[in-house]
């Protein structure tokens, strides 16, 4: 029991501190969040939009560029957490197989990887919401900090699945943009295309939804960031299963005694 | 121990390889290869490039799958893999604890006693992303052999070594051997073959035992 806490904390301290040093991640949060909200401020109009927002029940009127500012931090969280998780999970690769084959517990070290997501969403949230609350009059900061992060951990996990399923970089740097730029894009009030159905299975939409309804509303729709927290749940779940099938042994262990 | 007791555990197999059976596509790389690793016994896989070497080994670890055909060990393994599989955002320090916890050692004063024997220098606190080519490969057998495995399986192990480090590999390798390790090596260099109790030559996918000297 000990052994496999000690595996976790310690695969979780060299995750973190993995994170850490790889500067483009870092030059990532420290700048292109800020950068990504102020092109909004600088760059949306400043005419009102009205748009309905289902998690709060109720209609919203607000500044064309004040919704884009949430919408691109959610974009710009989620881009930098999908951009770090897949990097790590994608570099770290081999080396993780080796580990597992050395015998390091697998349920261990990708706990500890969901761990690490999950403490980089939390940073890059308070991060982020500090930033939009410095920019714009936002009604409540907490639920903004919570929806920050569940897109947060929705894109960890995604990260965290296609650095164990594809091939070459390329590909999941391709997925995660892709992915972001359509599930931003298409709820972004401000682009008035909210009423296609199906939205509601966007790994974003909770949170979403609930960024906003904290950002001009009085309305707190907690579970909203449910939706989200699955993404990362079911990810993950896949994760740890194309891991295991990666990582399993192919040859009969025999005894010490003679085979 | 009886004599006859005794010839008996210096016939264990620590690997046994029956006629391995490997694709890539519709390409045939291992056609019904066989091997037999006993204990004690220093073994030399040669072979052209693309022969299906680093294939074998893979399959003898467990980390490939054979299409067809069994594989059976004893004991722990150490495997060293061909280029260094290492993360560049760690450091030294952190894959020796990594591998500590993973090998379950109570310690790590094996692994620095063999850091002595590598002559590595002193780079816990370095990065591998950081360190020199032939110093990426000293930690790279060292994750293989930190844990005083039975039954080693090194591709290509000494690549970048420079002439010191290599003879001093070779040592190491005599001493394990006389003390009942099993290793399995794959070399291209025709002047490391007189280290080897038996070499096995890959060709068209079997391998053909001979004799280092034959």
């Amino acid at each position: 029991m000990m052994a496999r806490r000690t595996a976790f904390t310690e695969m979780l301290r060299c995750t973190l501190l993995g994170h850490l040093h790889s500067r483009i991640a870092v030059l990532l949060a420290v700048v292109f969040i800020p950068a990504w909200i102020a092109v909004a401020r600088l760059c949306a109009p400043g005419r009102p939009v009205l748009f309905s927002l289902h998690s709060a029940g109720v209609v919203v009127h607000a500044r064309a560029n004040q919704v884009s500012q949430v919408v691109n931090a959610l974009a710009a969280v989620s881009l930098v957490i999908g951009f770090s998780m897949f990097m790590e999970t994608f570099k770290a690769g081999e080396m993780d197989r080796r580990l597992v084959l050395a015998g390091y517990p697998r349920p261990q070290m990708l706990l500890a990887k969901i761990s690490a997501a999950a403490l980089i969403s939390a940073l890059l949230a308070l991060y982020a919401a500090v930033l939009l609350r410095s920019s714009l009059p936002v009604t409540q900061l907490s639920p903004l900090v919570l929806a920050l992060f569940s897109a947060g951990l929705a894109y960890g996990g995604i990260g965290l699945l296609l650095g164990s399923l594809v091939r070459g970089e390329l590909e999941g740097f391709f997925f995660v943009i892709m992915l972001s730029l359509v599930d931003t894009g298409l709820q972004n009030p401000v682009l008035n295309v909210a009423d296609i159905t199906g939205l509601t299975v966007l790994p974003l939409y909770g949170a979403n939804q609930s960024a906003l309804a904290a950002a001009f509303t009085s309305v707190a729709p907690w579970f909203y960031g449910l939706p989200s927290l699955a993404w990362c749940a079911v990810t993950s779940a896949l994760a740890l299963s194309a891991f295991y099938v990666r990582t399993r042994s192919h040859c009969r262990i025999a005894p010490e005694a003679p085979v | 121990m009886s004599a006859e007791a005794s010839q008996h555990a210096q016939r264990q197999s620590r690997l046994r390889i029956s006629d391995v059976w490997k694709a890539y596509g519709r390409r045939d790389v291992l056609r019904g290869a066989d091997l037999d690793v006993p204990r004690g016994a220093l073994i030399g896989i040669v072979g052209e490039n693309g022969t299906g070497k680093s294939t074998l080994l893979r399959i003898a670890v467990g980390q490939l799958a054979p299409d067809r055909g069994t594989v059976v060990r004893a004991g722990t393994v150490g495997y060293c893999p061909q280029r260094a599989v290492l993360n560049d955002s760690f450091t030294v320090a952190q894959h020796l604890r990594l591998f500590q916890l993973a090998y379950r050692l109570p310690d790590l004063t094996r692994a620095h006693e063999l850091m002595d024997v590598l002559a590595c220098a002193d780079s816990g606190r370095q990065r591998a992303g950081e360190l020199s080519g032939g110093t990426r490969q000293k930690l790279n057998l060292l994750l293989a052999l930190m844990h005083d495995p039975c039954l080693l399986v090194l591709d290509e192990p000494y690549q970048g070594f420079d002439w010191d480090t290599h003879q001093r590999f070779w040592s190491l390798a005599d001493r394990l051997r006389d003390q009942g390790r099993s290793i399995v090596v794959v070399s291209h260099l025709l002047h490391d073959r007189h280290h080897f109790d038996a070499i096995g030559h890959l060709r068209e996918g079997r391998l053909d035992m001979e004799e280092p000297h034959g």
